[in-house]
C-alpha cells in the first residue's frame, strides 16, 4: 500500500502540471538564443533588442517599414541647421505600472546610460548630444544639451548637426525608463551589468517600459510571456499574449513550426527551397532584403593583405554569384559596396567577377606566386559556417591555405578587435537605417578595431568624406556622398565582399495581418489576428 | 559499515575542495577576454576597464582565487557576467529540469531494461533473445545526438505523435522524446545486464535445488533469479543516473530543455566566468554524490564488496 | 588468443568492422573515390547515385569520400588519445602501487577528483579553454581519460607485488625500476589490451560528440561528428548528409565494443564491468 503510494507520488511529480495546448489568442514565436538583461541600456543583442523594443519605447520608434515615426513623442520640430531638437511628450503616455511619462524620465533615463558609472555599452547612442561627453567623464554635474522646459517638453541640442540623429533616438539605448515612481527627480540609477545595485539588476530581470507589451512571465532558457500594456495609448493589439519559447536548434524549431506549435518562423536557408516550394504554404511566406552585409575582413594592416592588389586578387578568386546561389538558394543579393539595398547610397556596381586566372597573376605579380597561408576567424553559425567553408575551398585553389578558427563572441571580438587575426567572416547589422551606419563604424580610422573597422582601413580621403556626410542635413547630397565614400572603399577591397541576405518568415494558417517589419525594431504584432479556422 | 560510510564521507571534503580547485583554474585560462562579451559592437576602453575592475578581473590570480573559495564556502559564486542573475538561485533554479529528466530517464530503463532482459533470458536462445540483444548492442553504440535528432524527425516531424522540444510547462508528452534519447544506451546495458547476471543466477546451484523441490519454472525465475540478478542492476542504474548529467549536455541541446546540461554549455560558450564555476562544481558535486550513494547501497546491499572500491 | 575472438561471433563481427574502420583510415587516399576537400559548387546536394554512392554535400564534395577519411580522423583521435591515456594511467598506476603511501595517495586523490566529473562536461571544459582543434582534443581526451586506467594498473599492481617471484627479486636487491618495468608491467599487458581496446569505441563517441558541438575538428576535416551537425540543416532535403555519418559511428564504435569485449572475455573475465562510456 505504502509503496503504491509513493510510485503514485513519483508519477504525480514527473507528469507535473497540466497540458497546455495552443491557446487561441496567443501568439507563438521562437527566439534563437536567450535574452540575457532586459534593459534597454544593456542591450547588445537581437533577441534583447526585440524584446526590449515591445517593451519599451523612446521618443521615437521605427515603423515596420523602417521610418521613423512618434513614440512617447506626438510631435517635434527640428531647428537650428539640425542642431535642436524640440519634443512634445504624448500626455497620455503611462510606463506598464501606470505611472505618467513625464519630461524628467526622460532626461534621467539618458542620463542613466550616459552617467559616470554607467556600464551601459550603447552609451556612443546618446554622445552626439552637446555636453555628454564632459557628463559621462564626470567633469560635469549635467548634460548641457538636455532640458525640459515643462513636464512634456524635450529640448536636445547636438554638438554639431548629425543627419541620423532621430533613428538613434528610436534605438533601443535611447527608451525611456520610469524614474522612481513618478516622485521628485532622482538622481540617475547607475546602470550596472553586475547588478551590484538593485535599480540596475531589478529593470534587466523586471523591466518596466512605455511599450505596446510588457512582460508577465520569465522563465530563463525556456520561454517569455507578454501581455498588452492597459495604459499604452491608442488602439490595443488585437491578440491577448505572445509566447516566444527559446529554441537554439534551427532543426528544432522547424519541427516544432511543421508540427503547428510556432506561428512565425524564420526560414533557415537550407529549408527555403523545400518552402517555396510548397504551393500551400508559399501565399504565408513574406521576405524582405535584410539590412545586412555578410562579408570576410580582411586585416589591412598585416602581411600580404597590406598591398591592395592582394586583397583584390582574393575577391577575384572567389566565386561570389555561385556562392549566393547554392548557398542562399540565389535569395541573396551579391555585394558590390557596403551599403544594402533599401538604404539611399545603395550601387550596383562591375563586381570582381570570378576570375581565378587573373588572381594568380595579380597574386604572382604582387610576389606571392607560392600562396600563403592565412587564419579566418568565425563565431560559430550553421548560415556562416557554409560561407566560410566554401570561401577557404576557393582560396585553396589560388594557392592560398585558409585555417577556419572558430571562436565564441568574446574570444573573437578580443582577437578581432585588437588587430590580431588575418581575417574574419563577420555580418554587419544596420543599427538604425541609414547608409551612414555602414560607413562611419566600418571604415572611418577612428573606429579601427573595437568601433566596428576591424578591418583596420585607412584611408584619409575616405575619413573626411564620412565627416562632412554626417554634417550634411540635405538628403541627396548626402546620399551621392554615401555612393562615392563606398565606391572608394571597394576599389580597395579591405573585404572579401560576399552579399546582402534576404530573410524570409513563414506564419502559420492561423495567422493574419502580419507585416514582415524592414528591421527587427520595427515588429510590433499589434495588428495581427489569429483566427480560429487554421486550428486543427 | 558504519566505518566504511564514516570514510567515504570523510574522502569527500577534500575531494570537494580538489574539485573546486580543478575548476577554478580551468575556467581562469579560458581564452577571451569576458568583458568583451558583455559589451556590444561598439564600444569604449573606459566602460570595460571599470567592468573588468567590479569584477575584481583586473586582480592577480590568487587573489581572483581566494574570492572563489571564500564564494564556495558561502555557496555564493557570485553574479553572471551575462544576465546579472545569482550563479547559486540561477544554477538550483535549472537543476530541477534536469533532474526529472534523469529520473524518468531512469525509469524508463529500469522498467523497459529489466524486463526486456528477463525475457530475453526466459526465452534465452530464441529469436526474441537474439533480436533483442541484438538491439540493444546496438543501442549502445549509437550516439545521442543522432538518436535525439532521429526521433524528432519520426515522431515529430513526420508521424506527429509527440512533441519536438521543449518543457511544456511540464506536459509528460514533452518528457518522452529527450528521455527516450537520455536512456537509449542505458536501457540497451540494463537490458544485458540483467540477462547475463540472471543467466548467470539460473546456472547456479541452488536454481537446481529450488527445481528440485517442484517449484514451477515461471516462479523460479522470477522470485530466485531475478533478486538475485538485481544487485548488478542497482549499480549500474546508479552509475548511470550520474552518466546523465554527462548525456544532458548533448539532449538538452536538441530537445531546448531548459535544464542544467544546456545551461552549462551556454555559460561555457558565453564565457560567463562565475556560472560556468558554479554550473560546473555543481554538477561534479551532484555526480560525486550520487557516485558515493550508489558505493553506500552497494556496500549495504552486499557487504562482501566492502572497502574493495567499486571501478 | 586470436582464434579465441574468431570463434565468438560476435568477435568476429567485431574484429570485420574494426578492420574495416581500420583500413578504410590507414589506406583513405587510396580507397577514397574522390578528394574529399575539392568543392564542386555545380554537384551540391546530389543525391546517392552511380557516381557518388553516398551523394555529395552542399559544396558538392563527395560524402563517401569523406566518410573515408573520417575514418581516419576518428581513428587518429581515438587511438592516440588512448595511447595517451594508458601512457600516464599506467606509469602513475604502477608508480602508486608499487611505492604505496604518500605517493599512492596523492596520486588516487588526483585520479578521485578526476573522475569527480560527468566525462563530457570536463571534456568540453577543457576544449574550451584551450581551443578547439585536433591536437588539443587528443590530448584532453587522454587526459581526461588517465584515471580510469590508473585504477586498474595500480589494483593489479597491488595483487601481484606481494608475489613469491616479485618479493625475490626484490630480496635479491633488485632495483625499483627494474621491478617496475620488467616484472610488473609485464603482468598488466592483457588488462592493457583490454582497457585499449574497450576504450577504442568510446573515443570514437568522445570525438564525434565534441565535432558535433564544433569543438573537435575544424573544417574542412571530415570529421562524422561535424558532418552530421552540417547534415542536420539539410535532413529533410539531403538526409544523406547526416544519416551517412550516424550510421558510421554506430558501426564503428559497434565494432570496437564487440571488439573490447571479446578480447575482454578472452584475456581478463574480471574486468567485466569495466566503463563502457563515460
Amino acid at each position: 500500500m505504502k509503496r503504491s503510494i509513493a510510485l503514485l507520488a513519483f508519477v504525480a511529480f514527473l507528469t507535473g502540471c497540466s497540458k497546455s495546448p495552443l491557446e487561441g489568442d496567443v501568439l507563438y514565436l521562437a527566439l534563437e538564443t536567450s535574452p540575457n538583461k532586459l534593459d534597454p541600456a544593456l542591450v547588445i543583442d537581437v533577441a534583447e533588442g526585440q524584446i526590449c523594443s515591445l517593451i519599451y519605447q523612446g521618443l521615437v520608434r521605427f515603423s515596420p517599414e523602417g521610418d521613423v515615426v512618434p513614440a512617447a513623442a506626438t510631435n517635434w520640430e527640428i531647428e537650428a541647421n539640425g542642431t535642436r531638437y524640440i519634443f512634445h511628450l504624448d500626455p497620455r503616455a503611462r510606463f506598464s505600472n501606470g505611472t505618467r511619462l513625464l519630461a524628467k524620465d526622460v532626461k534621467a533615463s539618458f542620463e542613466r546610460v550616459l552617467s559616470p558609472t554607467s556600464n551601459s555599452p550603447r552609451k556612443w547612442v546618446l554622445d552626439r548630444i552637446a555636453g555628454a561627453a564632459e557628463f559621462s567623464r564626470g567633469t560635469s554635474e549635467s548634460i548641457a544639451g538636455l532640458s525640459s522646459p515643462d513636464d512634456s517638453t524635450i529640448v536636445i541640442e547636438l554638438r554639431e548637426p548629425f543627419g541620423p540623429f532621430l533613428q538613434l533616438l528610436a534605438m533601443p539605448a535611447a527608451a525611456i525608463v520610469p524614474t522612481g515612481g513618478g516622485g521628485a527627480p532622482s538622481a540617475a540609477p547607475p546602470v550596472s551589468a553586475t547588478a551590484a545595485d538593485d535599480s540596475g539588476g531589478e529593470l534587466a530581470s523586471r523591466p518596466v517600459g512605455s511599450g505596446k507589451w510588457k512582460l508577465d512571465r520569465w522563465e530563463r532558457g525556456d520561454f517569455l510571456e507578454l501581455s498588452p500594456n492597459p495604459y499604452h495609448p491608442g488602439e490595443p493589439p488585437r491578440i491577448k499574449r505572445i509566447r516566444y519559447r527559446i529554441i537554439p536548434e534551427a532543426f528544432t524549431r522547424i519541427a516544432e513550426f511543421e508540427a503547428g506549435t510556432l506561428d512565425i518562423l524564420k526560414i533557415p536557408q537550407a529549408e527555403l527551397d523545400r518552402f517555396l516550394g510548397d504551393a500551400s504554404r508559399r501565399d504565408r511566406i513574406q521576405s524582405r532584403p535584410e539590412l545586412r552585409v555578410a562579408y570576410i575582413g580582411l586585416n589591412n594592416t598585416r602581411g600580404p593583405l597590406k598591398n591592395p592588389a592582394v586583397r583584390r586578387a582574393l575577391n577575384l578568386a572567389v566565386d561570389v554569384d555561385r556562392i549566393v546561389d547554392v548557398l542562399t538558394g540565389g535569395h541573396a543579393v551579391r555585394a558590390t559596396g557596403a551599403i544594402p539595398p533599401g538604404l539611399p547610397g545603395y550601387v550596383k556596381r562591375e563586381p570582381y567577377a570570378y576570375a581565378p586566372t587573373e588572381a594568380g597573376r595579380l597574386l604572382r605579380a604582387a610576389g606571392y606566386g607560392d600562396g600563403f597561408e592565412i587564419d579566418i576567424w568565425q563565431r560559430d553559425s550553421p548560415e556562416g559556417n557554409r560561407v566560410v567553408e566554401a570561401v577557404q575551398g576557393y582560396l585553396l585553389e589560388l594557392g592560398v591555405r585558409v585555417r577556419v578558427v572558430k571562436r565564441e563572441w568574446s574570444a573573437f571580438k578580443e582577437a578581432v578587435s585588437r588587430g590580431r587575426v588575418d581575417a574574419f567572416f563577420l555580418d554587419w547589422y544596420a543599427d538604425y537605417p541609414n547608409g551612414e551606419n555602414f560607413l562611419y563604424p566600418l571604415f572611418h580610422s577612428e573606429n579601427a578595431g573595437g568601433g566596428g573597422n576591424r578591418s583596420f582601413f585607412h584611408n584619409t580621403r575616405v575619413d573626411s568624406l564620412i565627416e562632412s556626410a554626417q554634417r550634411t542635413v540635405d538628403r541627396s547630397t548626402c546620399t551621392e556622398l554615401y555612393e562615392t565614400i563606398d565606391g572608394l572603399v571597394y576599389d580597395q577591397a579591405p573585404w572579401i565582399y560576399l552579399f546582402f541576405p534576404t530573410s524570409f518568415v513563414v506564419v502559420s494558417p492561423r495567422v493574419q495581418g502580419y507585416t514582415y517589419p524592414v528591421l527587427y525594431l520595427g515588429e510590433d504584432f499589434s495588428q495581427i489576428i489569429l483566427s480560429a479556422e487554421g486550428n486543427s | 559499515m558504519f566505518a566504511y560510510t564514516v570514510k567515504r564521507l570523510l574522502l569527500f571534503i577534500p575531494l570537494l575542495f580538489g574539485v573546486a580547485t580543478v575548476t577554478f583554474f580551468l575556467v581562469y585560462v579560458l581564452p577571451g577576454d569576458p568583458v568583451l562579451s558583455m559589451v556590444g559592437e561598439r564600444y569604449d576602453e573606459e566602460t570595460i576597464d571599470q567592468l573588468r575592475r567590479e569584477m575584481h578581473l583586473d586582480q592577480p590570480v590568487y587573489v581572483q582565487y581566494g574570492y572563489f573559495i571564500a564564494g564556495l564556502v558561502r555557496l555564493d559564486f557570485g553574479t553572471s557576467y551575462v544576465t546579472g542573475e545569482t550563479v547559486s538561485e540561477s544554477v538550483l533554479k535549472r537543476f530541477p529540469y534536469t533532474f526529472r529528466l534523469a529520473l524518468f530517464a531512469m525509469l524508463i530503463s529500469v522498467v523497459i531494461g529489466v524486463s526486456v532482459g528477463v525475457l530475453a533470458a526466459w526465452k534465452w536462445r530464441t529469436p526474441f533473445d537474439y533480436v533483442t540483444m541484438g538491439t540493444t548492442i546496438v543501442g549502445i553504440s549509437m550516439p545521442v545526438f543522432w538518436l535525439g535528432v532521429l526521433l524528432i524527425y519520426v515522431f515529430a516531424m513526420k508521424l506527429r505523435v509527440l512533441p519536438a522540444s521543449g518543457y511544456g510547462g511540464g506536459d509528460l508528452r514533452h518528457m518522452i522524446l529527450p528521455a527516450v534519447t537520455l536512456a537509449q544506451a542505458s536501457t540497451a546495458y540494463v537490458a544485458r545486464i540483467t540477462r547475463s547476471s540472471m543467466m548467470d543466477v539460473i546456472r547456479e546451484h541452488y536454481i537446481q535445488t529450488a527445481r528440485a523441490k517442484g517449484v514451477s519454472e515461471h516462479r523460479m525465475l522470477f522470485a530466485h533469479a531475478l533478486r538475485n540478478a538485481l544487485l548488478p542492476v542497482i549499480t549500474v542504474v546508479g552509475a548511470d543516473f550520474g552518466s546523465y548529467l554527462s548525456g544532458a549536455v548533448l539532449t538538452e541541446s536538441i530537445f531546448a530543455w531548459p535544464g542544467l546540461g544546456r545551461f552549462t554549455l551556454d555559460a561555457i560558450l558565453k564565457r560567463d566566468i562565475p556560472t560556468i564555476q558554479g554550473a560546473v562544481f555543481f554538477m561534479a558535486l551532484v555526480f560525486m554524490a550520487i557516485n558515493l550513494v550508489v558505493d553506500l547501497m552497494y556496500a549495504w546491499i552486499d557487504p562482501r564488496i566492502k572497502l574493495v572500491g567499486r571501478k | 588468443m586470436i582464434r579465441q575472438i574468431v570463434s565468438q561471433k560476435n568477435g568476429l563481427i567485431g574484429l570485420f568492422l574494426g578492420l574495416l574502420v581500420l583500413v578504410s583510415a590507414v589506406f583513405a587516399p587510396l580507397v577514397s573515390p574522390y578528394d574529399p576537400y575539392k568543392i564542386n559548387m555545380a554537384e551540391s546536394l546530389s543525391p546517392p547515385s552511380l557516381s557518388h554512392p553516398l551523394g555529395t554535400d552542399v559544396f558538392g564534395r563527395d560524402v563517401l569520400s569523406r566518410m573515408v577519411y573520417g575514418a581516419r580522423i576518428s581513428m587518429e583521435v581515438s587511438v592516440l588519445s588512448r595511447l595517451l591515456s594508458l601512457l600516464v594511467g599506467t606509469l602513475l598506476g604502477l608508480i602508486a602501487g608499487y611505492f604505496g603511501g604518500r605517493l599512492d595517495n596523492l596520486v588516487m586523490r588526483c585520479a578521485d577528483v578526476t573522475l569527480a566529473y560527468p566525462g563530457l562536461l570536463l571534456l568540453i571544459a577543457v576544449m574550451a579553454a584551450v581551443g578547439p582543434s585536433l591536437t588539443s582534443l587528443i590530448v584532453a581526451l587522454g587526459v581526461v581519460g588517465w584515471a580510469g586506467v590508473a585504477r586498474i594498473v595500480r589494483a593489479q599492481v597491488l595483487s601481484i607485488k606481494e608475489r613469491e617471484f616479485v618479493l625475490a627479486v626484490r630480496s635479491l636487491g633488485g632495483q625499483s625500476g627494474r621491478i617496475l618495468f620488467r616484472h610488473l608491467l609485464p603482468n598488466c599487458v592483457s588488462q592493457l589490451i583490454v582497457i585499449f581496446s574497450m576504450g577504442l569505441g568510446m573515443g570514437v563517441m568522445a570525438e564525434s560528440s565534441m565535432s558535433f558541438l564544433g569543438l573537435g575538428a575544424q573544417p574542412p576535416l571530415p570529421s562524422w561528428g561535424s558532418m552530421i551537425s552540417a547534415g542536420l540543416d539539410y535532413l529533410r532535403v539531403a538526409p544523406w548528409l547526416s544519416l551517412a555519418p550516424g550510421i558510421g559511428i554506430t558501426l564503428a564504435v559497434l565494432g570496437f565494443n564487440l571488439l573490447g569485449d571479446a578480447f575482454r572475455d578472452a584475456l581478463d573475465p574480471k574486468l567485466k564491468h569495466l566503463g563502457r562510456r563515460e
